[in-house]
């Protein structure tokens, strides 16, 4: 993270952008980093890419060419095939309705994407060149990219992101629109020219330009939006990506070739993607291991150790990512009603002896309520002495026992359900979570095992007292998530949380565009929700991948976080 | 022979009514609702509103009644329609096709390796009674089949990994495209399946060619002088195979159910994976078709059985 | 049944009569554990191996050595030490206390899953045997119904609708044990139906219950504690497979065949002493139990056993 905002900014396009002087201020601050992309946006043959990959000396042809994507550097070699070991099954192919997008995104492009250059910390053009901010951060104006073409041979125009925001904004009946949560602000999406598009905001987020780059947040064309009555779920629509759909064995693997047509015309290297199904997290290491793929986003913790032993062929990284464990609590009903209860399972539940619990599946990246790999989080350095956070636990655990003893549960508590989730969670995170509240607050629990699609369900019908569960997002910032999960009335708060001072901070929080203040309201959110914790928060998890050495030109030793999404940029050493 | 065959296929035709009856009413009183899910799996919870489910639900003719739910699922099946899953969208026909051969090779290889190693253990043990091999094989039996053969899976697992650090292929390899690929994934499941297989069967070997050798036929065959092998194959094995084979058609429920774990423990893509995945993701409409086709398979194995029994032996007639 | 006579008095009287007719099994059954020792010396070791395990379930929290949930998250899945005799599993639990706690889990689950589905088995087929007609048909289609899956894939049906849990797999398992032990009553029952004694019964007007448990039943008990115990070790199978599959006992108690699920999942080089221990157990478990219920069968039926062997 420093690393990147101790370089100057780099291109300076001649004052387009009307909210400078904020986006300036922002980047002294170290925050919100991927704003200054706004700043670098390279506009005719400028090199705009900043020099942000230490490890790697960008060779003049791997750096930016023309208006071509940012790369990582190296020397590439084209052909080959790149074989990839992941879970590729998705129930329909409409990646605004939830469709599998680290398969769907290599056959699209996004308005904007997260720069590989300098591990994804800036934000850069992809389907727009350029865009400017209006006054007070109230509109976006896009000038989009000529000469782009659909894999159909539609030319790609300002229409396209018109109808592909609007059925996301407004989505039609049997339309369902995960994505609309993230846009509530946004009064509309209009078409300026045909070359330029803008939305109109009706508050300001500074994390505004964030939203459109997760692999989600691409664009279809307005041709098969209309032509298939805008519900993509049954067909695999043409994209302006670099790789053309070939082939898909259900349950087994996709094919995809490289897209001659590609509008970067140095893209993609290899000659084509091949997409193993290989749903058994363990069996995905393995096949790297065996060299029955040549990569994977992320495999099993044990798989993992083994290619750290074999740097000869393999390497393996871990990174930050924004999928998390949680103790979910139901705070409707007592005990849990009492936040004195939650503080009290928060100080007192080890998050280092559950990592060390959960260590052979997955590797838990202690953070607080904003991850790691997002520029407001808690440093971990600051984290290691905190309460609830740090390995010392005997303060705490008094603490916890004082807290309880004040809400009147000093003799401990019985009859809890604890319902997890049949597999890993239920074998190992459950049962450590268990014996840790009768060891240390004489809190007695019933683990219930339910199958993983249950849980769900569950936990909508708020039919349950804890429940160990997964929960992700794709965008780090913290106002979109705390709006769903934890503000009062909040469409994902199933568990009934309701705190009117983080309420109240969270409306700053959504609107500040001053980086300082911003970092501060966060701080203070946080220090609350640690003080009233709506659940329990085990840990991020590190997403690990894993890739035979011949692979390049994905910067996954370099990520800030893990996304697994485009692979334009990958080439295969042969020589490796 | 042909008015027992006829009875004995009437009788089959309640049975599949009952099975699918049942497979049916089970899977509409399993808790929770897949539906709610669907959207969830791969960017996070999206939670559907009472109209989108319902609008779902419509979408698969799950708000009709159940009678003609029912039905529409019966008329699909006898079209080789079987739907497709919730998860994937694959039709599950299709699915089967691809991972049916695999099973069914595991299974076929299961029982050639229990005939191989079972037949001449068995009868070994009966012509050489109360020997030092009669009793080792006798021991053998009796551990081989305790020996759960999903845990004789984890130990050839086991030692595959830490002797040769070799790990059985992942994806679907089958026998007419890649032999070798093929028989390094089923050749091990099918020694798990086999051996405890093959204990039963040199058991029924053993305990058929004792009956055989007392028979005074065989007493004549000897006392005529031929030498002591040549009765045995000649009599022994032939009378000793026929209650082998039979209750072969037996054990395959057996086999059946097993593979399903065995096939888990080797991480094998086969049926019987397909379904425990089916179970614990809720993806009904392959639950469904899974059980029933597990289902049909096993009753028409029983069919052959019985029908075996009736041509081998005449004096069994139905009723 | 139509019953056109009245009941004749003393019904006793005859009851009394008849019982001369019931083997000396149900009489003398002290007497049969001493013949059934001396006839069977490999049944009794088997009897020993379950003695055993009732004794390993009984004092569990006496025998093991730590508290079999109690992780200790300092010694996740180590390698056997004098301290963990059998080394600790993903949790740093004990397995030598989970392999004791786990005796439990095993017995309950096999004893009390074959005792209700032969219990029903038994009652069902002496119904259906007895009182024959469309009651016999339609039960033994039902029975066909049951019998046309293989028994750990109905279980596993049985499981998706009840929920993994304690008591789910007992049913689950009970159920699949039903079908045989229907058929072997009933056909038991279809043999001794025409026999003197029951004919008496009927002409002198006792009614169809009546007849079906002073006289039927107990003619059933021998063939189906056979069946019973017979049906021990694919109890014990069953219950270990369907815990394997997570779809079982669930954690964190301590089964043992839970304990064998997810070892391999996990484990690139997996733990040598997590695959083996708790396997050993299953089949010694089943392996004691199939060897009872052969010599259980050849001590109730010489003939068979002078056949086989």
């Amino acid at each position: 993270m420093a690393r990147k905002l101790n370089t100057p900014p780099q291109a300076d396009n001649g004052g387009r952008n009307v909210g400078r002087r904020t986006f300036l201020k922002m980047m002294a601050a170290g925050a919100a980093a991927s704003a200054l992309a706004a700043c670098a946006a390279p506009t005719g043959g400028e090199q705009a890419a900043p020099a942000a990959a230490p490890t790697a000396v960008p060779t003049p042809e791997a750096m930016a060419t023309g208006a071509g994507m940012m790369r990582p550097g190296g020397n590439p070699q084209r052909g080959g095939t790149l074989r990839t070991a992941f879970g590729v099954t998705m129930t329909h192919f409409d990646a605004h309705q939830g469709g599998g997008t680290h398969v769907l995104s290599h056959m699209y492009n996004n308005l904007v994407r997260n720069n590989l250059v300098d591990g994804l910390r800036t934000i850069i053009p992809d389907l727009a060149e350029s865009w400017e901010v209006g006054e007070g951060g109230l509109s976006y104006t896009f000038a989009l990219r000529e000469g782009v073409t659909y894999h159909d041979g539609e030319p790609f125009s300002a229409q396209d992101v018109v109808a592909t925001f609007n059925r996301i904004l407004d989505p039609p009946e049997g339309i369902v629109s995960p994505l609309r949560a993230n846009f509530t602000f946004v009064d509309s999406v209009e078409e300026v020219d045909d070359m330029t598009v803008r939305f109109n905001l009706s508050s300001p987020r500074p994390f505004f330009l964030n939203l459109l780059t997760p692999t989600n947040a691409l664009i279809y064309s307005k041709k098969s939006l209309e032509e298939n009555n805008y519900d993509l779920r049954e067909v695999i629509a043409p994209g302006t990506g670099a790789f053309r759909f070939v082939d898909h064995l259900p349950a087994e693997k996709w094919l995809m070739e490289a897209n001659p047509d590609y509008w970067d015309p140095e893209l993609p290297y290899v000659d084509g993607l091949e997409m193993l199904h290989v749903p058994a997290w363990s069996d995905r290491g393995t096949a790297v291991l065996t060299d029955q793929a040549d990569m994977s986003w992320n495999v099993a913790k044990e798989t993992w150790d083994e290619g750290m032993n074999r740097p000869d062929t393999i390497t393996a990284n871990k990174l930050a990512n924004f999928g998390a464990y949680w103790v979910f609590i139901n705070n409707r009903e007592a005990p849990f009603d009492d936040p004195r209860v939650r503080k009290a399972i928060h100080l007192a539940v080890s998050k280092q002896n559950l990592a060390a619990a959960f260590g052979t599946q997955e590797l838990i990246n202690i953070t607080r309520w904003v991850p790691q790999g997002d520029p407001y989080a808690t440093t971990p350095e600051a984290l290691s002495t905190m309460p609830g956070y740090r390995a010392e636990k005997d303060e705490d655990v008094a603490t916890a026992q004082q807290l309880l003893a004040d809400a009147g549960y000093g003799d401990g508590i019985t009859g809890v359900e604890l319902l997890a989730a049949a597999g890993p969670q239920g074998e190992l995170l459950a049962p450590a979570f268990q014996d840790m509240l009768k060891r240390q607050l004489n809190i007695e629990t019933e683990i219930r095992i339910v199958e993983r699609a249950l849980l769900g369900s569950e936990q909508q019908a708020g039919s349950y007292q804890l429940m160990v569960h997964t929960r992700g997002h794709s965008v780090s910032d913290i106002s979109p998530r705390g709006n769903l999960w934890w503000a009062t009335g909040g469409s994902q708060n199933f568990g009934g949380y309701s705190n009117p001072d983080f309420d109240t901070l969270l409306g700053s929080i959504d609107v500040e565009l001053e980086v300082e203040t911003r970092q501060g309201q966060i701080d203070d959110a946080q220090n609350l929700l640690d003080e009233n914790p709506p659940e329990y928060l085990v840990g991020y998890t590190f997403h690990l991948p894993m890739w035979n050495n011949r692979v390049k030109g994905l910067a996954l030793d370099e990520r800030a976080f893990a996304e697994w999404g485009r692979m334009e940029t990958v080439w295969i050493d042969q020589d490796a | 022979m042909s008015k027992y065959l006829f009875n004995r296929l009437l009788i089959a035709i309640p049975t599949i009514f009952g099975v699918t009856v049942l497979i049916f009413l089970a899977m509409r009183v399993i808790p929770g609702d897949p539906l709610q899910l669907i959207v969830s799996e791969s960017d996070g919870i999206y939670v559907l509103s009472g109209e989108e489910l319902q609008a779902l639900r419509a979408s698969l003719g799950l708000d009709r009644p159940y009678h003609l739910q029912y039905l529409d699922w019966i008329a699909q099946v006898i079209s080789g329609d079987m739907g497709s899953s919730f998860w994937n969208k694959e039709p599950i026909s299709g699915m089967i096709l691809r991972r049916g051969p695999i099973s069914a090779q595991i299974a076929i290889m299961a029982v050639l390796l229990s005939w191989l190693i079972g037949v001449p253990i068995g009868m070994l043990s009966a012509m050489w009674r109360n020997t030092m091999m009669d009793h080792l094989s006798r021991v053998g039996i009796t551990v081989f089949i305790a020996v759960p053969s999903y845990w004789l899976g984890l130990l050839i697992i086991l030692f595959t990994v830490l002797v040769f650090s070799w790990r059985p292929p992942i994806t679907i390899i089958q026998l007419w495209e890649d032999p070798l690929g093929n028989l390094s994934m089923t050749v091990l499941p099918a020694m798990a399946l086999g051996l405890g297989l093959s204990a039963g069967t040199a058991r029924m070997a053993r305990s058929a060619a004792l009956e055989v050798l007392f028979e005074d036929y065989i007493r004549t065959a000897r006392s005529k002088g031929l030498r002591e092998t040549l009765v045995v194959w000649r009599h022994v094995f032939k009378n000793a195979m026929l209650p082998v084979v039979t209750t072969t058609g037996l054990a395959l429920g057996g086999l059946l159910g097993g593979a399903v774990s065995v096939e888990t423990a080797f991480a094998v893509p086969g049926l019987g994976k397909l379904l425990v995945q089916g179970m614990t993701e809720r993806d009904w409409m392959m639950i469904q078709n899974l059980v029933l086709l597990y289902g049909l398979i096993y009753v028409i194995i029983n069919l052959l059985v019985d029908l075996s029994y009736a041509f081998l032996d005449p004096r069994i007639r139905y009723e | 049944m139509a019953t056109t006579s009245a009941p004749l008095a003393e019904p006793e009287g005859l009851t009394l009569d008849i019982e001369g007719q019931r083997p000396p099994f149900v009489r003398r059954f002290s007497d049969s554990v001493v013949r059934f020792a001396r006839s069977s010396p490999i049944g009794m070791v088997a009897v020993g191996v379950w003695v055993l395990m009732f004794i390993m379930a009984v004092f569990a929290p006496i025998l093991s050595p730590f508290d079999p949930l109690e992780a200790d998250y300092g010694a996740i899945r180590a390698a056997p030490t004098a301290e963990h005799i059998l080394g600790t599993d993903q949790l740093g639990r004990d397995l030598l206390s989970r392999i004791i706690y786990g005796a439990r889990i095993t017995l309950i689950v096999s004893i009390t899953a074959v005792f209700i589905g032969d219990l029903i088995g038994f009652v069902w087929g002496i119904a259906s045997g007895y009182l024959g007609k469309r009651f016999d048909l339609i039960s033994q289609r039902v029975v066909d119904v049951l019998m046309s899956f293989p028994g750990l894939i109905l279980a596993l049906l049985l499981l998706v609708v009840l929920g993994a849990g304690l008591v789910t797999v007992i049913v689950a398992i009970s159920v699949t044990r039903i079908p045989s032990a229907t058929r072997v009553t009933r056909s038991v029952v279809l043999s001794i139906k025409e026999m003197s004694y029951v004919e008496a019964a009927k002409m002198i007007g006792a009614s169809n219950i009546r007849i079906m448990v002073r006289h039927v039943a107990p003619q059933v008990v021998a063939p189906i504690l056979v069946v019973a115990t017979l049906h021990l070790g694919g109890a014990i199978f069953a219950e270990s497979a369907l815990s394997f599959l997570g779809m079982g006992i669930p954690p964190p108690a301590p089964s043992w065949g839970n304990m064998l699920g997810g070892v391999l999942a996990a484990a690139f080089r997996p733990p040598w002493w997590l695959v083996i221990f708790p396997g050993v157990a299953i089949t010694v478990a089943i392996m004691a139990a199939n060897l009872f219920g052969d010599a259980f069968r050849d001590f109730l039926d010489p003939k068979l056993r002078q056949r086989i062997d």
